[in-house]
């Protein structure tokens, strides 16, 4: 039989309450989502304030020499698998031959170096006009396309310019390895959710650098503050000609690299 | 792996599942146009198919999440698309699209058959009678107002559910043509060509669902309605082909950075699935069955080609989706080499797994059919003109005899 | 036409009530404006554990080599990128515990950034590690008994002071017990000073 308007209407008011109720009570319930802690002393981050910095990155393509120290330096300080498949940063070898082809190549991302890795596939030393190292690693786009396709808002742009991921609401969806023009991001494994270079976010917001630039041995990767601008980064933009990896995609890369050659893509 | 790509890029991400995703989705549209064809626009040529096609975009509806969700990483938190969307991201409107629109299926179905409910919640008995009576939602009758109401709300229904189709697919168009990294996918044409694709596909299918449902029932089929949506389909399929064509004919005579990678994918990666399957098999051949059928102008008899033509359709409507989906994929962006893809038999995102979801709709459809076939109306549809015979066809039953004596079997009838 | 307002608000209700439902299930610690925001998520990154000290924490312990590094053509390595992550070792040794940190094999250790690799910028020192310093076929010296790897240098300077060591071939002669390396075939005895200078500079 037909229930009467004023009981249904007292039955959705007691259902809303119930469920308002049980809202609002939640912080009673336990929490899912708390990590074991990996955490370490926060209080030189209680002292950090993220309005107060603009971070950029700056590579000097001429000076790398393949070493691949940064690499593993990344993967040792990041927890990031060993499997090949998951690089927050490489290194990209680039041998230009005499019939103008122009061939790249990166073992396991040149975390073993290239010493002992053979020229790329169908190379002669002979042959090679032109040759040089290329490190890479996430840009923080300011126009980030991840940030942009993140159907649940997992990722963002922190006030200091790094693009983060937030490990608690990722589905893994895989939407943001798509967009990214760069190849930046891949997927952990164990843990289904997306990851990728954070500049060491652990370390800059403690008054370090990055793991990659302080195991780079001839100083082709530079780190620095653009609000500071007697810094080393902030100098280098001021008085250098730079450039950016895909400029025509309009992400604005706050990654700048110093003589990239035109077939670096 | 064949030339150079970024070492994050070995593993193909979005996998045969997400290859399942559109075409499912576009199965819906496909089919929920048909029965909006019949229900806003009048197409009387139509009417036989109309429910049937309903109850298809529904069956298909049900299931359209499952492959997604298969995929995710963390699929206990695939419910954060509903929660927490972020509506830059269009894959965000998945969770708010989809649910629409499977509510106003929803909606739609129980409205067109709601005649058939009530009477069968008055004279079907047992366990069967029950879950009639639940469907009558507590109303088991219908007044002169409930009427007229119906008639006017089926056709609102129907009529919003044409643009919510083309959202529903066109938004997983622009999922993949606004994704300016990939050189393949990006292009604003894409929603377009995913939205045509989808009602080629959806009509096909309904083709091919009519035409075995019948002859497993022994029941006679339409002619001049099959003929009839051989002809829409003929016609989406030159308008679908002619955007695809525009597309990659843009694409080649630009002629930008991208193309020479995008032209040794089709030419050197996937030529048999593109140009063969997709392109061949999947839209010119058909296209000349069709036209052979249509140019011929007689009313029946040519079911069969337009049967088969509709099954070749299908075919490369999947190709379409594997070679837009894992062909973009294979490009790598640094746009000097390709991955590859093959596709395991087991685990969540294997071969196995595909078949089951893809046979799930079916599944479902027979289960619904088995409560309200839409070939058997118990009542004649009510506010319509009288059911005349289409030409050269048998007419529609407008009510069982037995049906109205109430001790129609239908599992009997199957049996026959 | 009262079926439809009664579905309708049944149908509101259960998503409303089932969302928040579902909401307080998944919803990770922070809240914020319904997880719209990542209020803790920037501090959660932030205070992730360092792993690589940089190369300023050795020095607590270890300054004469630190000192001597930073003066040498090395002073730009990281002691970490040879050495490994130190944030284990310090934290043990600071309790009072040794923890001695592996080195890899020398030679391939200093190949990694020293083999000559047409890639490499041409003004950088690099050799060809099957060939330099090499004694003879088939012997293979460590690069570290000729070089310093805290003081490089180029050429590398001596190991030990000159006195009473005028004639070098008593030692480094093609029969004695530390002979040069076939690279020196060509360079005469009395050239030896020309390049290489004792540590001390006598």
């Amino acid at each position: 039989m037909p229930v009467s308007r004023r009981r249904f209407i007292k039955l959705g008011a007691h259902a809303a309450f119930g469920g308002l109720l049980v809202y609002t009570l939640r912080g009673v319930l336990p929490q899912p989502g708390s990590r074991p802690a990996d955490a370490q002393g926060d209080d030189a981050y209680d002292q950090y304030r993220p309005q107060d910095h603009d971070w950029a990155f700056v590579i000097d393509t001429m000076k790398c020499i393949g070493c691949g120290r940064c690499a593993r330096a990344c993967k040792q300080e990041n927890n990031v698998p060993w499997e090949p498949d998951c690089n927050r940063t490489w290194v990209e070898r680039y041998c230009f031959t005499e019939d103008g082809e122009v061939h790249v190549d990166s073992p396991e991302g040149g975390i073993n170096g290239f010493a002992d890795e053979p020229l790329p596939e169908g190379v002669k030393e002979e042959r090679i006009t032109k040759s040089f190292f290329v490190p890479k690693l996430c840009n923080q786009c300011d126009n980030s396309p991840c940030v942009q396709v993140c159907p649940v808002a997992a990722t963002y742009k922190t006030a200091d310019g790094v693009v983060l991921i937030n490990r608690d609401k990722c589905i893994g969806c895989r939407y943001c390895i798509q967009a990214c023009p760069y190849g930046m991001r891949y997927l952990l494994p164990d843990e289904g959710v997306a990851d990728k270079c954070t500049w060491c976010y652990h370390r800059i917001t403690r008054g370090r650098l990055p793991a990659c630039v302080e195991a780079c041995p001839v100083g082709a990767r530079k780190f620095g503050d653009l609000r500071d601008p007697k810094g080393e980064v902030s100098k280098i933009l001021a008085e250098r000609n730079i450039s950016v990896l895909k400029p025509d995609m309009g992400t604005k890369p706050q990654a700048y690299y110093l003589d990239l050659d035109g077939a670096v893509v | 792996m064949d030339g150079f790509v970024f070492p994050n890029e070995a593993e193909v991400q979005w996998s045969l599942l997400i290859v399942l995703y559109p075409f499912i989705t576009g199965l819906v549209a496909g089919a929920f146009v048909v029965s909006s064809l019949y229900h806003v626009f009048n197409i009387k040529s139509l009417k036989p198919v109309a429910s049937f096609s309903l109850l298809m975009a529904l069956s298909f509806m049900l299931v359209a999440p499952l492959p997604l969700l298969a995929h995710l990483g963390r699929p206990e938190r695939g419910i954060l698309i509903f929660l927490t969307p972020h509506f830059t991201s269009a894959m965000s409107g998945f969770g708010y699209i989809w649910l629409f629109y499977l509510v106003l299926l929803l909606t739609e179905t129980w409205l067109v058959f709601r005649p058939d409910i009530i009477h069968y919640a008055a004279t079907i008995g047992g366990l069967k009678g029950l879950v009639y009576r639940a469907l009558t939602l507590g109303m088991p009758s219908m007044s002169e107002d409930d009427k007229r109401f119906r008639e006017t709300a089926i056709k609102v229904l129907a009529a919003v559910g044409i643009p919510s189709a083309a959202l529903l697919h066109g938004y997983v168009g622009f999922l993949f043509g606004a994704i300016k990294a990939n050189p393949w996918w990006s292009t604003p044409l894409m929603p377009v060509i995913f939205l045509l694709s989808a009602i080629v596909s959806g009509i096909a299918l309904l083709i091919v669902m009519y035409v075995v449902v019948m002859r497993m029932l022994r029941r006679p089929i339409d002619h001049a309605c099959l003929a009839s949506l051989g002809r829409w389909l003929m016609a989406f399929l030159v308008i679908d082909l002619a955007v695809e064509g525009l597309e990659i004919l843009s694409m080649a005579y630009e002629s930008e950075e991208s193309w020479e990678v995008v032209s040794r994918l089709i030419t050197e990666k996937i030529p048999v699935s593109y140009f063969g399957i997709q392109v061949l098999l999947g839209s010119l051949i058909p296209l000349v069955i069709l036209g052979a059928v249509a140019a011929q102008a007689r009313k029946g008899g040519a079911s069969a080609a337009v049967f088969a033509a509709a099954l070749l359709v299908i075919v490369g409507v999947f190709a379409m989706r594997w070679n837009v989906v894992i062909g973009g994929q294979m490009i790598s962006k640094s746009m000097r080499g390709f991955t590859s893809y093959v596709p395991p038999l087991g685990g969540r995102e294997g071969v196995l797994a595909a078949t089951v979801l893809l046979a799930l709709p079916f599944y479902i459809f027979s289960t619904i059919v088995s409560f309200i076939p839409p070939w058997q109306r118990a009542v004649a549809d009510e506010g319509e003109a009288e059911a005349e015979p289409a030409e050269g066809a048998p007419a529609w039953e407008g009510a069982d005899s037995r049906l109205r004596r109430g001790d129609w079997d239908w599992e009997e009838a199957v049996r026959r | 036409m009262s079926f439809v307002i009664r579905a309708g608000l049944m149908l509101v209700l259960v998503i409303a009530v089932g969302g928040l439902l579902m909401r307080t299930m998944t919803a990770s610690v922070s809240v914020g404006l319904i997880g719209l925001t990542h209020e803790d998520n920037p501090r959660w990154w932030a205070t992730r554990t360092i792993q690589n000290e940089s190369s300023a924490a050795c020095v607590e312990c270890h300054k004469p080599t630190r000192t001597a590094i930073t003066a040498s053509a090395h002073a730009t390595v990281d002691c970490e990128s040879c050495h490994g992550a130190g944030s284990e070792h310090i934290a043990l040794a600071r309790s009072g515990r040794e923890a001695p940190l592996a080195l890899a094999d020398a030679r391939d250790l200093c190949a990694t950034c020293h083999a000559a690799l047409v890639a490499r910028p041409d003004g950088f020192p690099q050799v060809d590690p099957a060939t330099h310093g090499v004694p003879a076929a088939g012997v293979t010296s460590s690069c570290v008994s000729c070089h310093n790897a805290h003081d490089p240098g180029f050429p590398p300077p001596l190991k030990h002071p000159l006195d009473g060591r005028a004639d070098c071939l008593a030692c480094h002669g093609p029969d004695q017990w530390q002979p040069v390396p076939p690279s020196h075939a060509d360079r005469g005895a009395d050239s030896c000073l020309s390049c290489h200078r004792p540590e001390e500079g006598t």
